[in-house]
């Protein structure tokens, strides 16, 4: 029996994770070799790995336990200060250091080993909230997020000597490729497919339906969340680390409420159940706020037209409401994009088409 | 610390407790009768304060300017119940707040686009800034106006919600909606009519926070939505008197970080309050006043 629950478990983990990394594969594969350079494709594409992991961590936590965090931005920050701290020249530090210690400022680490104690450095944080966090009820833990996103941005826009505040640090080396981002993005979706689907995953998915009834046949719903906002909170802090060696220099409004909407109207859009929601989430924003952010800036692909402020923050806002009130459950709804194809092939195998519509109705729309 | 500094202490607090206290009560109002926590509230605020800035900029006096905000903010907040919130009906939780939020952005670059993203400064009335010295204390007057209004809307709501027919179809809405449906209170009244309320009081607080700011900008939304969020929940969400008790405590916990850390320090005195929240939190998971829970 447990044989077979865990060759089902592997399936399904290598089914759904395998095609979402064939489509990104397909993504990397057009920036390395389709565009030529200079073009912005070299700069979006790495971005959206880099959302990808982000969106993920957040559809890890949210997404498998319907309780809101607004607080993943501070993990975010906290592994790009990290960098920041491991990374930049010496030269440059004690320019933009004031009060840093001495044996750090002789710092000068390579990519992967500053990724791993940026995420590390996340994850103890996470740890030690969570254990406060993770007891309260939903509403006061949404709350108690949202504090922390305060509270973490007070922190690096006033511990100046170790943050230069809100001015920002500069100076990060350029370590990220496109490739690198690539393999994050990779990582992130196997542990995201892996934890969704595993026993605590399942657990923590009985909880957001309904607590009471979760706790009622054994689940331990607190450790449960618990397990789940450590595990975000390190990818977080993980793609904080990766995408401060690509963007090379940052300040604390980058770790504010502006990106917590965007990552969550990405999660939304997409459909928070799933990982393939959350990423085709991601896509779906990322070119839309490519096209919008051109029409912001005075020109829609060479056409001029009126510049107006905010436009693209305006209508990313009104999509999420429109698919809230429309599509409740995001573009993907409960089915992995590996699920969707084998329905669709079920339905033509079937003689499906546009006759079968009547047997179309029962399976669509669900929850 | 003198006795002097306390008292002077203490009218801040009073202060800045009264305008928490007011948004507060309107969030807690709409989270009892449908279970949403507003995060476009914040925006209502934002709407006062660009009503009064586009009317005094164009030479209308300040006081109709004021009127003119706390109409508009109520009829925005009429409008959002309309076209946002009543296809959401019976939502969960977390749709109904992703919702708010993200009709809270749409708002916000509405005014970003519509008027600047700049900050604009607002002139009240000189009046406001002057001090009352009673005795050892200097009082400015927009303390005392803003401690007189915040308790005179407190008293007014109490009487309302406690004497009138619909305050108390109300509070029956928020206690057990079905059950008060049964009994005769209509679904979408009382919840257009706890708009109204919930809008009527960011407008006034709105007015008090902008003439204490002396300017508006469009994020400007996003601390008073904060503050009455943390209040809300630390009295508990869904209990009206626990919202006034948040509130209070709240800018107590503000006031007191700020007189007594030191200078090199002070930048960290909101980070402080939040984590005493999060304390009082971890030890009353339900808030301060959590309304007893039954069946739903």
């Amino acid at each position: 029996m447990n044989g077979l629950l865990r060759s089902l478990y592997v399936r399904k983990v290598a089914g759904t994770s395998g095609l979402l990394i064939a489509v990104l594969a397909v993504i990397a594969l057009i920036g390395a070799f389709g565009v030529g350079a200079g073009s912005s494709l070299t700069l979006i594409i790495p971005n959206f790995f880099i959302t990808v992991i982000v969106v993920i961590a957040l559809q890890m936590f949210t997404g498998n336990s319907g309780v809101v965090s607004w607080g993943h931005s501070a993990f975010v920050g906290i592994g790009a200060y990290v960098t920041a701290w491991l990374t930049v020249p010496t030269v440059i530090k004690s320019d933009v250091f004031h009060s840093m210690p001495g044996w750090l400022l002789n710092a000068q680490w390579s990519f992967l080993p500053t990724i791993i104690v940026g995420t590390v450095a996340g994850t103890i944080v996470a740890a030690l909230i969570g254990l406060v966090l993770c007891r309260m009820k939903e509403t006061a833990m949404a709350m108690s997020t949202l504090a922390l996103l305060v509270i973490a941005h007070g922190v690096y826009a006033n511990w100046f000597g170790m943050t230069r505040g809100a001015q920002g640090v500069y100076g990060l080396p350029q370590n990220t490729t496109l490739w690198g981002a690539f393999g994050f993005a990779c990582l992130a979706v196997i542990v995201g497919v892996m934890f969704r689907d595993s026993r605590v995953g399942l657990r923590l998915q009985a909880s957001r339906e309904d607590p009471l009834a979760a706790e009622a046949t054994g689940v331990n719903v607190v450790r449960a969340r618990y397990i789940a906002w450590v595990a975000s909170a390190a990818l977080a802090a993980m793609c904080g680390s990766v995408w401060a060696q690509f963007n090379l220099a940052f300040d604390p409004s980058q770790f504010y409420y502006t990106q917590v909407f965007a990552v969550l109207s990405m999660l939304v859009i997409g459909g928070m159940a799933t990982m393939s929601g959350a990423i085709i989430g991601a896509g779906v924003v990322t070119v839309l706020s490519q096209i919008l952010f051109q029409i912001e800036g005075g020109s829609f692909f060479g056409i001029d037209v009126p510049r107006v402020n905010g436009l693209q923050q305006m209508i990313l806002a009104l999509i999420t409401l429109l698919i809230l009130i429309y599509r409740r459950n995001g573009i993907l709804s409960w089915w992995e994009l590996d699920e969707w194809v084998r329905k669709g092939r079920l339905r033509f195998a079937r003689g499906g088409g546009p006759r079968s519509a009547p047997a179309a109705g029962d399976d669509e729309e669900g929850g | 610390m003198s006795a002097s500094e306390v008292g002077q202490q203490i009218i801040n607090a009073l202060s800045l407790g009264s305008t928490y206290a007011l948004l507060a009560l309107g969030l807690a109002l709409v989270f009892g009768v449908m279970g949403l926590v507003n995060f476009a509230y914040g925006e209502l605020v934002t709407i006062t304060g660009y009503t009064m800035y586009l009317l005094t900029v164009n030479g209308v006096p300040w006081w109709i300017g004021v009127v003119a905000g706390i109409v508009f903010a109520t009829i925005a907040s009429l409008l959002m119940e309309r076209f946002a919130f009543r296809p959401l009906r019976n939502a969960s939780f977390l749709t109904l707040l992703f919702s708010s939020f993200a009709l809270s952005v749409i708002i916000q670059n509405v005014f970003r686009a519509a008027v600047s993203p700049r900050t604009k400064g607002i002139e009240g009335p000189s009046l406001l800034i002057k001090a009352v010295h009673l005795g050892p204390l200097s009082i400015s007057w927009l303390s005392i106006i803003t401690i007189g209004v915040g308790f005179a809307c407190l008293l007014g709501l109490t009487l309302f919600m406690r004497g009138s027919l619909a305050g108390i179809g109300m509070r029956a809405a928020a206690e057990n909606f079905s059950v008060a449906r049964l009994m005769g209170v209509r679904a979408n009244r009382v919840i257009a009519l706890a708009f109204v309320i919930s809008g009527l009081l960011a407008g006034v607080a709105g007015v008090l926070w902008v003439s204490r700011s002396g300017s508006v900008d469009p994020g400007m939304g996003f601390t008073p939505i904060l503050k009455a969020f943390i209040a809300t929940v630390i009295g508990g969400l869904g209990s009206l008197p626990g919202a006034v008790l948040g509130g209070f405590m709240l800018a107590a916990a503000e006031v007191f970080f700020i007189a007594v850390l030191p200078t090199s320090v002070a930048p960290f005195s909101d980070p402080f309050a939040l984590l005493l929240v999060i304390v009082i939190l971890y030890f009353k998971p339900n808030g301060l006043l959590a309304p007893v829970a039954e069946g739903a």
